[in-house]
């Protein structure tokens, strides 16, 4: 099952990601630091204090106006990009019998997104984790750095992928919290970084403490909240009984159009609350349906963001 | 508030069947979503598939509980007792018939008519602005008091001017007049207010009818005949009486000679029943009055029935004066009709036309029409040509004709019941007069002229009886009799037999009468006079039952000739004065609207209108919500 084909991998080439609060890389990367650092990258001059590196004095400079000089180079370093795709039984929405593709599934859209914006980081040389998680299910990949992974990360995802997409019924219908797995990421004291979270926050209890955790680790998030079009429009009509796809609880209704109406009025206001949320906290949060091409989301939505130079 | 049939409040047992049909569990399709998070709240707001508190959330449940309550209630048909009973434009047909004057306990001390009267004008002044009201009296001849206003005080006059009369009430007239009057209103009614005895055969009315009866009693004594003949030498009277009531019934029957008490007997008449008395009276007795009053412990509401009066003796003699050479058909007639004093006088006596006294009949049989003709009423046969010195202006005869074919018999109350066409006559004259128009005619002439001359009747016979086979025929009986009723002056007042009240009596006056006065049994009197004019005065003051005394006076102002008429009330419609359960009007029985029903709002068609609306709404938001589903598939 391919995730990804040629020409969009093409497109992926010329971006870059970006995090507005960079953090310290561990290793040099290719991101341009604010830092001041020990590039041969030239940024400025700066009179010798007692302590400074004599290394780093311009002896030029100091033979020629006999004032001593440290010649200031831009520091280079790597990015930590975490990326965390919720993998749960609601993400693996919608369920199209006989149809291979799924273009809007909500796991393989995830999984997409997951595999671009990795391919992203290792093309920049910065240091890519990535996670896929539910309550019973996690995997890892990374860390790894260098576009020499690129193929490998792809092809974890689609491995992944095909696991998951064909996982037997009893396997999906479990309650999942997102909280327990981002606190516990968050205390694993990772190197924090530019954090993709990929979901669709539909669990029972929330989603607040997991990101507020992430958050406070030092992550910049990312989230990526996946909605298949059929969740934010529903084409549903009369007397059913709604059998919740993860945890098989079930919820009897007579749907008509007052009742969807109510239904797109609390999806809103579902969606204003956690735009608020993160608002607050600095995440940068993107709603999206899965009808929209990836790439889009890519290089516009995360552009916008400011994400993707 | 209260309900008409309340019965119909079991309906409301339907809600049962509502509510459970709500709460059996609906066979839903499963459907997969991928999360139930977002439905949480909405399945709790929507679904309708069990217990109460679901169920009181429902918007349709509670539009088809209201609707069952609105027809339910609508079918029990509630009602309010309203001050304004009658709205728009009200006929009232107020019943002024005899009857309506009885009083009894059930109208506190007044009359039926007295109580119906309060009752319009209560009607009268609950009346709103734009109210109209028309008032109709239906006595004998029902007239229009009051037309289509909402004056309440030219009502209220209205109301006091009118008082019942002892007659009985034409109800296919007022009818006839509602419906006139109805023609081109738009919100009207007419409401009927009497004590019932209505015909079954009234026509329909073209608005609402309301039945107002009035009364509750029907005990009442009556009298219901009184008569007397001459029976050798004495009078015999005959009295019939009833008892109209439900329940036997004692009462005294008392009769007057003149004023004086007579005799009395105790009657015991049970329901429905019918006696009858007979008495002998002394010859000389001029009037007799009968009555019957209850007694002690028997009631007897209406009274106008308790009293009647009749005269035995009424008839005068009238004086016929004959001058004849002998006339044996004539003798032979006369001596057998009734009531008349007739003196034969040969032709040739000097005095045969002489006023030694007067006469109220001359007959001239075979002799010359005398020059000055004599003052009372004057009949000729066989006239024949006068001498030079006695030959009279104003009537004259002259040759003898043969051919007395009939051609022609007037339409005449003269010639009632009159059979001319096997007479034969050998010989007539040829008679001619101012005012006097033929009423027979031949080939030759007239056979027979009557009319008047100088205020006297005049009939002429133009030929001799014995040169005719008339006599023979069944027609002189009969033409004779028409003839001398027509010159009988008879009595003051032309009628015989009973007269009731508000009846028109014709007063037929004496030939010298100059003027008439007739008082009536309240003492009150009533003068005509009679300008020369000998046709019949029609009397129509004869509402009160009791005895007229009419007197006709000369010129001089003496007493001509006098009479009597008895005005009695005897109406057996009128006397059954129990109030009738129900009244039809076309082929409808309208049933009483008594006064508990009356002003009776019924609320039925607010509480349809209603469920309509609220069936109209459920539709309308059915049809929405399908369409915004409809709307939200297309988009």
């Amino acid at each position: 099952m391919r995730l990804f084909d040629e020409a969009s991998l093409h497109k992926l080439e010329q971006l870059t990601l970006q995090a507005d609060s960079v953090r310290v890389g561990a290793m040099k990367g290719n991101r341009r630091s604010r830092k001041r650092g020990t590039s041969i990258e030239f940024a400025d001059y700066r009179e010798y204090s007692q302590g400074d590196d004599l290394r780093r004095l311009d002896w030029n400079v100091y033979a020629r106006l006999e004032r001593p000089f440290l010649k200031l180079t831009e520091e280079e370093e790597d990015l930590a990009v975490h990326i965390l795709v919720d993998v749960s039984g609601s993400m693996d929405w919608p369920i199209l019998e006989g149809e291979e593709d799924k273009p809007f599934n909500k796991l393989r859209y995830g999984l997409t997104l997951a595999g671009a914006t990795g391919y992203l980081g290792l093309l920049s040389g910065d240091v890519v984790f990535v996670t896929l998680f539910d309550d019973t299910y996690r995997q890892s990949w990374g860390p790894f750095r260098g576009r020499q992974n690129g193929w490998p990360l792809l092809q974890f995802l689609e491995n992944n992928y095909e696991r998951l997409a064909n996982r037997p019924p009893s396997e999906r219908k479990q309650s999942i919290s997102i909280n327990a797995p981002l606190r516990d990421y968050a205390l694993r004291g990772r190197r924090p970084g530019l954090l993709f979270f990929l979901s669709d926050l539909l669990a029972a209890d929330g989603y607040r403490e997991g990101l507020s955790a992430l958050g406070s680790r030092g992550h910049e998030i990312v989230l990526l909240h996946l909605h298949s079009p059929d969740e934010i429009s529903p084409q549903l009509s009369g007397d059913l009984r709604l059998v919740d796809v993860e945890t098989g609880e079930s919820a009897e209704v007579s749907l008509d159009a007052l009742t969807i109406e109510a239904y797109s009025d609390r999806l809103a206001a579902w969606h204003a609350e956690i735009g608020a949320f993160c608002a607050n906290r600095t995440i940068h949060y993107i709603p999206i349906n899965t009808n929209t091409p990836w790439d889009v989301i890519v290089m516009q939505g995360l552009r916008r963001q400011g994400i993707i130079r | 508030m209260s309900l008409v049939a309340p019965f119909a409040l079991a309906l409301g047992l339907l809600a049962v069947p509502i509510i459970l049909l709500y709460m059996l569990r609906l066979r839903r399709r499963e459907q997969l979503i991928s999360s139930t998070l977002l439905w949480q709240n909405l399945v709790q707001d929507r679904s309708a598939n069990a217990p109460w508190q679901k169920l009181r959330r429902n918007i349709f449940l509670l539009l088809q509980l209201l609707i069952l309550a609105a027809l339910t209630l609508a079918l029990a048909r509630p009602y309010i007792l309203s001050t304004d009973p009658v709205t728009g434009h009200v006929i009232v047909l107020l019943d002024a018939s005899a009857s309506m004057t009885a009083v009894e306990p059930a109208t506190g001390g007044q009359s039926r008519f007295e109580k119906a009267v309060d009752l319009v004008n209560q009607i009268a002044d609950g009346n709103g602005g734009t109210d109209q009201m028309t008032l109709i009296i239906v006595n004998d001849s029902p007239t229009v008091a009051a037309a289509a206003t909402n004056d309440h005080v030219l009502l209220n006059s209205a109301l006091e001017a009118v008082t019942p009369s002892l007659t009985g009430a034409d109800w296919h007239a007022a009818f006839a007049l509602a419906n006139g009057l109805l023609q081109g209103t738009g919100d009207s009614r007419v409401m009927i207010v009497s004590d019932g005895g209505l015909p079954k055969d009234l026509p329909p009315l073209t608005g609402e009818s309301i039945f107002v009866p009035v009364g509750e009693a029907s005990d009442n004594l009556a009298i219901t005949a009184l008569g007397s003949r001459a029976s050798a030498g004495d009078t015999e009277l005959l009295v019939g009486a009833a008892n109209y009531g439900s329940a036997d019934s004692v009462g005294l029957l008392s009769i007057y000679l003149d004023g004086q008490l007579y005799d009395s007997r105790r009657v015991e008449i049970a329901p429905e029943e019918e006696i009858t008395l007979s008495w002998t009276l002394p010859a000389d007795a001029a009037s007799v009055e009968a009555n019957l009053s209850p007694i002690e412990g028997n009631a007897d509401y209406f009274a106008a029935d308790n009293q009647a009066w009749t005269l035995p003796a009424s008839k005068s003699q009238t004086s016929v004066k004959l001058i004849t050479d002998g006339n044996q058909f004539l003798e032979r007639f006369f001596a057998i009709y009734p009531q008349l004093e007739v003196t034969r006088v040969n032709a040739n006596s000097p005095d045969s036309a002489g006023e030694e006294r007067s006469h109220d009949i001359y007959i001239f049989d075979g002799v010359a029409i005398p020059s000055a003709l004599p003052a009372g009423n004057i009949l000729i046969f066989d006239p024949q040509p006068a001498t030079s010195q006695e030959i009279n202006s104003q009537i004259s005869v002259s040759e003898a004709f043969t051919n007395t074919q009939l051609i022609e018999l007037a339409d005449d109350p003269r010639l009632a019941n009159v059979s001319w066409n096997d007479v034969n006559i050998a010989q007539a004259r040829q008679v001619q007069g101012a005012g006097l128009m033929p009423l027979i005619e031949s080939d030759g002439g007239p056979l027979l002229l009557a009319g008047e001359i100088d205020g006297r009747r005049i009939a002429v016979f133009p030929f001799d009886l014995a040169s005719s086979d008339l006599p023979l025929r069944i027609a002189f009986p009969v033409i004779m009799a028409n003839i001398i009723e027509w010159l009988h002056p008879g009595d003051a007042a032309g009628i015989d037999g009973n007269i009731n009240p508000g009846a028109v009596v014709p007063l037929i006056p004496h030939p010298r009468a100059e003027s008439v006065r007739v008082e009536m049994p309240n003492g009150e009197t009533w003068t005509h006079s009679l300008d020369g004019n000998s046709e019949p005065v029609l009397f129509d003051q004869t509402m009160l039952p009791g005895l007229y005394s009419v007197d006709l006076y000369g010129k001089s102002g003496e007493l001509v000739q006098s009479g009597q008429f008895a005005v009695n009330f005897t109406n057996p419609g009128e006397s059954q004065i129990a109030p009738g359960e129900a009244i039809r009007v076309g082929n409808i029985e309208v049933l009483p609207d008594n006064e508990e029903t009356r002003g009776k709002s019924e609320l039925w068609a607010i509480f349809l209108a209603v469920g309509l609306l609220l069936l109209a709404f459920e539709w309308w938001l059915s049809y929405h919500r399908g369409l915004n589903r409809l709307l939200l598939k297309t988009r």
